[in-house]
């Protein structure tokens, strides 16, 4: 299926906070109970509907573990969109937000979208940290910011739209040069065809008719 | 002995826990011998001596454990032992620590020990378990994960030599994504060689049919199955559009969890190994001594276990039972 934009996605975090299940819930609308470790990075991909274009999300998904931050920051180079994901059970998926943040600005593109998810709010009896703490350290770092469940899936798809949506309004504003592959943002033939595609560069709009 | 399970399919299920220990060098052959040890109460009493030092590993690395353990498919008795096996890895070997990953290999050498039926002592568990970590000790030994990267040149390298234009439609595929494909080539292939295939075997009995086969092999021979792994997926390598990128190789490769069978892979492997044998450049790249790249801040090895080490260069440490990484 031909699509007018495709976004590259990056999810990253703790190992175990669910990252694996957000994708898989995302991708195929089904919840693993036991999931296989991540090892290094896999891939699903997805396509979504936002103001009546066809958007394809490539989604990298993460190895958690710090032993793995070696393959997993060369994929944030290419990213337009990173899932930055943390356990309300676990307190301390939510203290290392700030290092994986670090990381995240450290190595991709200044514009890159960041969504930030709490995710298990099926384990609400287990809650160790609140919806205010999330949102408090989302407005401190200009993150978007959703509590999700990958096991019922509630907001999983409100996660991954919300951020495409964010990215689509970011290109409308002419903040990337759709031209260039290393923000994470690919022109398809759909676009083309509707000679639609606004391309800025350096913050000057003009028409183009994009590359596949 | 060991020349004839290199040239077999792999061996018998209850000879497993009387061959393992040879063929990852924890035990000596002599001749056409294996020396049995008959020092299982020294094995038991210093793993007796690791395990009562488990309150001392890194309360992180406990809790990954234990949040990975159940994500290991294995009976709730295995799981037992793995994460008894685990932390006392983490006590001897606290450069390395515990990597995800060192959880499907200690499940693959439980079932080695344990599923024809054999008992025994967990120490002697445990010193296999060693063994086997050490024969992909380049997959654990360096923070920026160097080693793996050096098996996917040492692939990429062999494909240059037996199939040109699979190796141009790879490069080709990868260069579309704009990744380091000179530094990280094959990046899908990164799972397959850090598991040793493991995820890409059937099931345990395939995946165990091809690791004794590659200790018995020699130094290489995993690069080589590796590479054959990638050289029978030539076709639909090559039907692959180039411009959607590293994407849709990972996207075929993910397809194939499962799937693999030992005998066809080591049959294909032997082949590649006829046809090049082990070439120097082939040599040069295992190794070479990594460099890192400036962006890998903390790269650096865990301990000296910068190289695989063979039968013959683990053995004087097994029979010290001391870490790898010392």
């Amino acid at each position: 299926m031909s699509y007018a934009y495709l976004f590259k996605y990056i999810i990253i975090g703790d190992t175990g906070v669910g990252k694996s299940c957000l994708l898989l819930q995302f991708t195929d609308k089904r919840f693993q109970q036991v999931h296989d470790l991540t090892i290094g990075v896999e891939f699903g991909a997805r396509m979504i509907t936002i103001d009546n274009k066809q958007i394809k999300l490539q989604i990298w998904d993460t190895a958690g573990q710090e032993s793995f931050r070696s393959i997993t920051r060369s994929y944030y180079r290419g990213a337009a969109g990173a899932l930055l994901v943390y356990d309300i059970t676990r307190r301390e998926t939510f203290n290392h937000l700030t290092s994986w943040l670090d990381d995240a600005r450290q190595h991709s593109n200044s514009n890159m979208t960041i969504m930030l998810i709490g995710n298990k709010t099926d384990l609400e009896h287990r809650r160790a940290v609140s919806f205010e703490e999330g949102q408090q350290f989302a407005n401190e770092h200009g993150l978007i910011f959703l509590e999700t469940s990958a096991k019922t899936a509630a907001n999983v798809e409100e996660a991954f739209i919300n951020t495409a949506r964010r990215i689509y309004e970011k290109i409308q504003q002419g903040v990337f040069d759709v031209s260039n592959e290393s923000f994470g943002i690919k022109v398809g033939m759909a676009a083309q065809q509707t000679g639609s595609v606004n391309v800025s560069i350096q913050g000057q709009q003009r028409s183009s008719s994009g590359c596949c | 002995m060991c020349a004839q399970i290199a040239a077999s399919n792999g061996i018998m299920l209850e000879c497993r826990p009387m061959l393992w220990p040879a063929l990852v060098g924890l035990e000596p052959w002599a001749d056409d011998n294996l020396i049995i040890s008959d020092d299982d109460d020294a094995c038991e009493a210093e793993y007796a001596l690791l395990a009562s030092q488990v309150d001392t590993v890194d309360p992180s690395l406990v809790r990954t454990i234990d949040a990975d353990i159940p994500r290991t498919d294995m009976s709730g008795e295995r799981r037992v032992s793995l994460r008894a096996l685990l932390l006392a890895h983490c006590v001897l070997e606290p450069a390395w620590g515990y990597f995800q990953g060192m959880n499907e290999v200690g499940c693959v050498l439980l079932e080695a020990c344990e599923g024809g039926g054999g008992t025994g002592g967990l120490g002697r568990k445990f010193w296999l378990f060693r063994g086997v970590l050490a024969h992909s000790s380049d997959n654990w030994a360096r923070s920026d994960l160097g080693g793996v990267w050096r098996q996917a040149r040492a692939v990429q390298h062999i494909l240059d030599l037996v199939d040109k234009p699979l190796a141009a439609k790879l490069r080709a595929v990868e260069g579309a994504s704009g990744g380091p494909v000179h530094e990280q080539p094959l990046t899908f292939l990164f799972g397959p060689i850090f598991l040793r295939l493991k995820r890409e075997m059937a099931d345990l009995e395939q995946c165990m049919r091809l690791w004794e086969v590659c200790w018995a092999s020699g130094r290489y021979f995993h690069v080589l199955v590796i590479a054959a792994f990638v050289c029978m997926q030539r076709k639909a390598i090559l039907r692959l559009l180039s411009h959607r990128g590293i994407a849709e190789l990972h996207r075929l490769f993910g397809l194939l969890h499962g799937s693999q069978r030992a005998a066809p892979l080591l049959e294909a492997a032997r082949k590649l190994q006829q046809r090049l044998g082990v070439t120097q450049a082939l040599e040069q790249i295992m190794t070479a001594e990594i460099v890192s790249r400036p962006d890998h801040r903390h790269a650096e090895p865990r301990g000296s276990g910068d190289i695989i080490p063979t039968p013959s260069a683990t053995s004087s440490k097994f029979s010290g039972r001391g870490p790898l990484s010392a």
